[in-house]
């Protein structure tokens, strides 16, 4: 008789063994097939001195698809260890770097995994059992910093976190590590449930706010990269609508591309030039997508991407990103797509902070949001990312917006985020937005058009298992009800 | 704790919330909203009109508390249209009309015509046009012809299983894995 529920007591049995396994996969397939979804770019892993966001991301200015390096990380750095020593305080025991691209000292010291070399860092042989586990004996190194400075703070990280670097790389990898893929290709997706409570309502809902899968080949200094999702929308609703691929216009299922491109890299992966649907370089980039400096800006990575080319540079100290904008293909007739540009330029000025700006101009002939004729967009800012400490980080973004029809207006955000222990995050967010007053509906002036409108938002954000993050966000905006936002996102 | 029971309660902790999660019915904000608008409209106007989008009765396409554009101010403030009533839409706007008809002349209200340009609210809706924008502004603007995706077709026509189901299956894969792995990894250990 088997005592315990736990697999390790289960061990010689095969019948079960072969039951686990069956479930495992049954539960994949079932998964994936009816909702494969992403894993998002958290500006604050800057406090890591990962001010970059190329190496972590195949993306080279952050977001979505994890690079094998940034698996290994996510597992290291941000869930939460129960107690073991986790790549946190280790990373914030040791001497930071001084660049954007610091972990590229990591292969120099350590040349194996999981510091993957830059240039391969978009390869797919991320955690790999048997390259990872000489990685976690021999260097054990987490971060950039950990492994520049082989100082002795850097090698008492080095030393604790050895403990528990194989379990991490085993789950770091797709599907927590169940499937390798080989090297030229990389996979990843996401998942996230988001539960809505308006307390002074009393109303709940629920829904899947995000299933896409995505992966990139990678042939050389060529990549193809590429997502795929699915979404259910209200009628009239703004999310999800502009990345659809099929056209269901009412409240059915649709199938959406958020993203894809051809990118191809130069300087040793310092220089990317890519072609096709993505997001747009512009400003912080946050995961929440309804955030007012995003949304209002329609730079957020939720259904905001657009068509075009653009040039992505990740050097030692600057970093910036242009893109000729040619309009969104998946939105129809031509008359609503939007052309201009869009950029942003970031420069480090110390190890753990980065300041930059950012720039957007586009024209449509007809704007698909306030349907304003020969609408013109221009939105100019700049942001701020800074670790004040090993534990708290600030992210902060201000941009002016000068509109069609519209006078001009403003909006920005300062979230400061303490990490209690690693995987656990308390945020405080400030925001503000007046969206400018509408000079063609004319009427009073509303807080937010015409006048200030002030938002806050409170937040606990758990990376409590590989690849599981649960977050609740409190949110209170001027003229809107007190909401909160239950959210449980994995990410594959 | 052990692993073994780390990884129990934790995986217990996630599918009870996901079962939770799973309880509810999915739902948008204000989803049944324009459908609803839709049909006390054409009730009023009295022939087909497309799904109103967010614009008909807000400042921009996103909606949301507090940019009401003139027409959904008066369709709050005369006709009594709340925020999450979607029920009583039709009852609301048809209040409205009623109320605009029976004060015309009286100077106690707007005339029926939100944005004043001279042609009543009922008559540029039926008109396709916006009763929030003076014309010529407004024309055609309450059935914009913005459509979404690469293609024309209705491939995803069906509507699939509850949402939650979608939920369960992501709580089961990370619980499911998670135990393969350690499973996987104590064999190995057992081979040494």
């Amino acid at each position: 008789m088997l005592k315990g529920s736990g697999t390790r007591k289960l061990g010689g049995r095969d019948s079960l063994r072969a039951f686990q396994r069956v479930l495992a996969w049954s539960v994949v397939a079932l998964f994936v097939s009816f909702y494969p979804s992403r894993a998002h770019a958290y500006a604050w892993m800057i406090k890591h001195s990962y001010a970059g966001c190329a190496v972590c991301h195949a993306d080279p200015s952050g977001g979505e698809l994890l690079t094998a390096y940034g698996r290994a990380q996510s597992d290291l750095l941000l869930r939460m260890r129960y107690g073991k020593p986790g790549g946190s305080s280790a990373a914030s025991e040791s001497a930071p770097s001084s660049g954007f691209d610091s972990f590229d000292d990591d292969e120099e010291t350590k040349p194996s995994a999981p510091a993957a070399p830059k240039t391969d860092a978009n390869s797919g042989a991320d955690d790999d059992e048997d390259a990872a586990k000489p990685a976690a004996s021999e260097s054990s190194a987490p971060t950039p910093s950990a492994a520049a400075e082989p100082a002795p703070a850097a090698a008492a990280a080095s030393k604790e976190m050895k403990i528990d670097d194989s379990s991490s790389l085993d789950t770091s990898g797709f599907l927590w590590g169940l499937v390798t893929p080989p090297d030229w290709l990389l996979l990843g997706g996401a998942y996230r449930q988001l539960a809505v409570y308006k307390p002074n309502a009393g109303s709940f809902t629920t829904f899947p706010m995000m299933a896409d899968i995505y992966g990139q080949v990678s042939v050389g200094h060529l990549r193809v990269e590429g997502s795929i999702g699915v979404i259910r929308v209200g009628i009239g609703s703004p999310y999800g609508r502009s990345a659809q691929i099929t056209g269901n216009q009412g409240d059915q299922w649709n199938l959406l591309s958020r993203s894809h491109w051809v990118g191809y890299d130069f300087a040793d992966g310092q220089i990317t030039v890519r072609a096709g649907h993505m997001n747009l370089p512009f400003g912080i980039r946050i995961p929440e997508h309804t955030m007012w400096v995003r949304q209002s800006t329609r730079t957020d990575r939720e259904s905001a991407q657009q068509d075009g080319a653009a040039l992505a540079y990740n050097g030692e100290k600057i970093r910036g990103e242009v893109m000729a904008i040619a309009g969104n293909y998946q939105v129809r007739p031509d008359k609503y797509r939007e052309r201009g540009y869009s950029l942003y330029a970031e420069y480090l000025t110390s190890p753990r902070t980065a300041i930059g700006i950012s720039s957007l101009f586009t024209r449509a002939h007809e704007d698909r949001v306030t349907l304003d004729p020969l609408a013109h967009r221009q939105i100019h800012g700049a942001f701020i990312r800074t670790a004040f400490s090993d534990k708290v980080t600030l992210l902060a973004e201000a941009d002016a917006m000068f509109n069609t029809n519209h006078e001009a207006g403003y909006v920005g955000f300062a979230q400061l985020d303490y990490e209690i222990t690693q995987g656990l995050h308390l945020m405080g967010t400030g925001e503000v937005l007046d969206q400018g007053y509408d000079q063609l509906l004319g009427g009073v002036r509303k807080t937010g058009a015409g006048q200030p409108a002030f938002g806050g938002w409170g937040t606990i954000d758990w990376f409590c298992l590989p690849h599981v993050e649960v977050r609740v966000d409190t949110l209170s905006r001027q003229n809107d009800e007190l909401t909160v936002l239950g959210q449980l996102h994995v990410f594959l | 704790m052990t692993h073994v029971s780390k990884l129990t309660f934790y995986g217990s902790a996630l599918l009870v919330g996901a079962g939770l999660l799973g309880l509810t019915t999915s739902a948008q904000a204000s989803a049944t909203y324009p459908p609803k608008l839709q049909l006390a409209l054409e009730a009023q106007v009295g022939k087909p009109l497309c799904v109103p989008q967010c614009l008909a009765c807000h400042q921009t396409n996103l909606g949301g508390i507090g940019t009401l554009n003139v027409f959904g101010q008066n369709l709050k403030t005369y006709g009594k249209l709340m925020i999450r009533e979607p029920d009583n839409v039709g009852a609301k706007v048809k209040a409205y009309f009623d109320a605009v008809k029976a004060a015309e002349g009286t100077g106690k209200m707007p005339n029926g015509d939100s944005d004043g340009d001279g042609m009543s609210d009922e008559m540029e809706i039926a008109n396709g046009d916006s009763p929030s924008v003076a014309f010529p502004g407004g024309v055609s603007l309450f059935c914009p012809d913005i459509k979404y995706g690469c293609a024309g077709g209705r491939i995803a026509a069906v509507r699939p299983p509850r949402d939650g189901i979608g939920l369960l299956g992501g709580a089961l894969t990370a619980l499911g894995l998670t135990a393969t792995r350690r499973w996987r990894r104590a064999r190995r250990n057992q081979s040494r």
